[in-house]
């Protein structure tokens, strides 16, 4: 769900007040069923569904439906039919996917480059048949669908399970656009007993985690938006500080999803979990993809990562290259992702070979280790969203020679850096800047002080209230497009 | 208690954030302020001149920064009004938002901009925040969804005019805006602004008026009949390309536009302009010798087509 539309807010209000003015009078008169909060919550989500997009809901619900029947088909039987089922229908999940998600690649960059009048024929007939964009939240639900078809099969217990509880595992509606990516294990047993529980401390909370979200993305990644320049090639510095911007913009934007999610599942009394702890704290690679993303990156290890080594763990970082490249070709069937996500296989590998030799040279000869760990973990990110943003693999490659090439670092491009920008706006980034900064040095003392959460102060009491007042006082009037709608 | 007094923390806390942006975008600092303000100002000059033959100037910005109102009454001898707003208001709210200012005699001209002939549904991006800010909230029968999400809206100031109006205190010693310059006892503006940065470009006219706004100015020219006095339409100055698209589509327009109620316009050049030296920082805002041109202009096609009832209607002076 587009958390940054007003309809999604104005649908969930007309669906609410009917319904729950309904389930009051109910139980009043003692009518009310238990079983009634599950069946509200799969009309809720199923509802907003289709407010957001009716052509992807068409395929949700039919993806929904078959797989459904397949799982419970899969739970009565044992042995090799049970696997059978188990692995047509993860391959067939997979294959939507990648139908809607990558067909158009496949044709246009990787048929187009054997075959040069491929692409263009391909583009005039209109690309996809039936669909000119990826559905919105398909990644995240077939994900999702995907790993319950394993647990469920690898599950001991191969207890039936019904429909409803099915559809509010794939359909909740805070979490099935753009995650977090929820395992049977965590959010199952909560969906088979849920019930609306509105009580002053699950609002509470999920204010705290509201208010924090729609800061991060209303209020700092949408003022940072308009500043990425993506055009600029020839000045070093100017590729550097969009590249910075992205990342702060990236994090901002997706964690703010991730943390709204979190907000209104609580009000409703589910607990979601948190995708982002703190990322850019990071003093490793390896640490940034404990703390980026959880819910994906532990769906690669336990799916994907895992599978494909199986007892070979010798070839443990040749499987985790291979892991992180798939992970970047999730991203987006481009080119610049598939490198992205070498990129950080790569740096993986260079972390398990150099990291420590590195870590002890410089604890044994330079000042505060950890802070350059930190500085090399941060530059690396930033370098890796380089890749990330620029979808034009050409200028990628001009941007990439750009900063190799110490001419472009001059003084004259310091003065046209900053010259770029009228003094209104470059006062509007540095407060915005500012409040990014002061956002992440508030997660740095959280990790620093061992506290129970990374964002245990940002959603303390009083300052979770001043970011939603500064949220309803600064928040841009033009909302960006949230970047992980489009994976 | 102390849970619920929490939970109703934060509904206070949202509420002054709400009120304090409330304050600025709608009654002082903000763009939306200054616009109410020039509306409030305008609607009581319309209420000061109290003669029965005056012709009044409805729009958006197009009609507020292109027509000099003091020319026009000048060469006309009647009272003329410049009520010009601001395009984005869009035509549902602009034309009600004026329409208890018209009384028996008057002749109100309508000069709307392709912004507004083209519009779908007659809502703008002010639409909501305009009716809320000048106290009339839903005028135009904005749908219900769009005028909650505007009075949402209506007390978000943003980061980014919040740091303008810091920066304008700090350099100019006051709070400025668009529409903030003083207005003429005519309703014109004072203060011309000029196109610095960015540079001009021929605009093309896509598409002829949209049957949404044909309906509404059908509709409209019901209302201010009904009230007694007359509907005149003008087609605006343009600073655009003469492509054939943008020729037939301006052309199709005007044959619409004059089905309804006499039009003015050059019938030879549609009002559209080559020639970017006429225009002040957009395409439709004139500069000050253009809108003189463009005033007496508009005069005289008002005295071919009215030509008879001007000649038997008494000269009044605006009493100011």
């Amino acid at each position: 769900m587009n958390f940054s539309e007003f309809s999604f807010w104005w649908v969930l209000l007309l669906f609410s007040i009917p319904f729950f003015t309904v389930r009051w009078i109910g139980q009043y008169f003692n009518l009310w069923r238990g079983s009634f909060d599950s069946v509200g919550l799969a009309a809720m989500s199923l509802f907003l569904f289709v407010n957001a997009s009716r052509s992807s809901f068409i395929i949700f619900a039919c993806e929904l439906i078959f797989n459904y029947i397949l799982v419970r088909l899969m739970l009565r039987r044992q042995g090799w039919e049970a696997k059978m089922i188990a692995t047509s229908l993860v391959a067939i999940d997979i294959a939507i996917l990648a139908y809607f998600k990558y067909l158009n690649f496949f044709v246009e960059d990787v048929l187009g480059l054997l075959l040069p009048g491929v692409a263009t024929s391909w583009q005039a007939q209109g690309g996809i048949p039936g669909m000119g964009a990826i559905p919105p939240g398909l990644s995240f639900y077939t994900f999702q669908m995907v790993a319950f078809v394993v647990d469920s099969f690898t599950s001991k217990k191969k207890r039936p399970i019904g429909i409803v509880d099915y559809v509010n595992f794939v359909s909740f509606f805070p979490q099935v656009v753009a995650g977090p990516i929820e395992r049977r294990a965590d959010f199952f047993p909560q969906i088979e007993a849920f019930r609306f529980k509105f009580t002053l401390d699950n609002f509470e909370a999920g204010l705290r985690w509201l208010s924090l979200g729609l800061f991060m993305k209303f209020v700092l990644a949408d003022n940072i938006s308009p500043y990425i320049d993506l055009e600029e090639t020839g000045n070093a510095w100017l590729v550097w500080f969009s590249a910075y911007l992205f990342t702060l913009r990236i994090y901002f934007d997706f964690a703010g999803y991730s943390f709204m999610a979190l907000g209104l599942a609580k009000f409703v009394g589910v607990k979601l979990t948190t995708n982002f702890l703190a990322p850019y704290t990071s003093q490793s690679i390896n640490e940034f993809w404990r703390r980026w993303h959880v819910t994906l990156s532990t769906w690669f290890r336990d799916y994907v990562f895992l599978p494909l080594m199986g007892s070979r763990k010798q070839w443990a970082p040749f499987f985790l290259f291979l892991t992180f490249t798939l992970s970047g070709f999730w991203h987006g069937a481009a080119w610049n992702f598939i490198l992205w996500g070498a990129y950080h296989g790569l740096l993986l590998l260079v972390l398990r070979y150099a990291g420590r030799p590195f870590y002890s040279f410089v604890g044994q000869r330079l000042f505060m280790p950890q802070f350059i760990s930190w500085i090399l973990t941060f530059g690396s990110v930033i370098l890796g969203c380089l890749f990330f943003m620029e979808t034009n693999v050409h200028r990628l490659a001009t941007k990439l020679q750009t900063l190799v090439s110490p001419g472009a670092y001059s003084f004259a491009n310091i003065g046209s850096a900053f010259s770029s920008f009228s003094g209104n706006e470059a006062t509007v980034l540095a407060l915005t800047l500012g409040l990014a900064t002061l956002v992440l040095l508030l997660e740095h003392i959280a990790v620093w002080q061992k506290r129970e959460s990374e964002y245990d102060l940002l959603t303390s009491p009083w300052v979770s209230r001043a970011l939603l007042a500064l949220t309803v006082l600064l928040a841009a009037n033009t909302p960006s497009q949230f970047i992980y709608f489009e994976f | 208690m102390r849970k619920l007094l929490n939970l109703t923390s934060w509904v206070a806390i949202a509420g002054l954030a709400w009120t304090a942006g409330y304050i600025y975008n709608a009654r002082y600092g903000g763009e939306l302020s200054w616009l109410r303000i020039m509306y409030e100002q305008k609607m009581a000059l319309a209420d000061q001149v109290q003669e029965s033959k005056r012709v009044l100037i409805l729009g958006g910005s197009g009609a507020h920064y292109t027509v000099d109102a003091g020319v026009m009454q000048q060469e006309l001898g009647r009272p003329v009004l410049n009520l010009g707003l601001d395009g984005p208001i869009g035509l549902d709210v602009i034309l009600p938002s004026v329409k208890d200012k018209i009384r028996p005699g008057d002749v109100v001209l309508l000069i709307p901009e392709y912004l507004l002939l083209l519009d779908e549904d007659g809502f703008g991006d002010r639409s909501g925040q305009f009716g809320i800010a000048i106290g009339k909230p839903g005028l135009g029968r904005i749908p219900t969804q769009q005028l909650a999400q505007d009075t949402l809206m209506v007390g978000a100031p943003t980061l980014r005019a919040l740091t303008k109006s810091s920066l304008d205190v700090v350099e100019k010693g006051k709070l400025t805006g668009y529409y903030s310059d003083p207005i003429t006892q005519n309703g014109d503006p004072t203060v011309l602004k000029q196109r610095t940065k960015s540079k001009w470009w021929q605009m093309k006219i896509k598409a002829p008026i949209s049957d949404y706004a044909y309906q509404r100015i059908v509709q409209f020219r019901q209302e201010v009949e009904a009230k007694g006095a007359t509907l005149v339409l003008g087609l605006p100055w343009l600073y655009a390309s003469d492509d054939p698209q943008t020729i037939e589509n301006v052309q199709k327009t005007a044959t619409k536009l004059a089905a309804i109620a006499p039009l003015l316009h050059d019938p030879t050049s549609f009002n559209l302009k080559t020639d970017s030296s006429f225009f002040a920082d957009t395409h439709y805002h004139l500069n000050q010798p253009a809108r003189r041109i463009r005033s007496v202009e508009l005069a005289q096609q008002f005295k071919q087509v009215m030509g008879d009832q001007i000649a038997s209607s008494p000269i009044n002076q605006p009493s100011q």
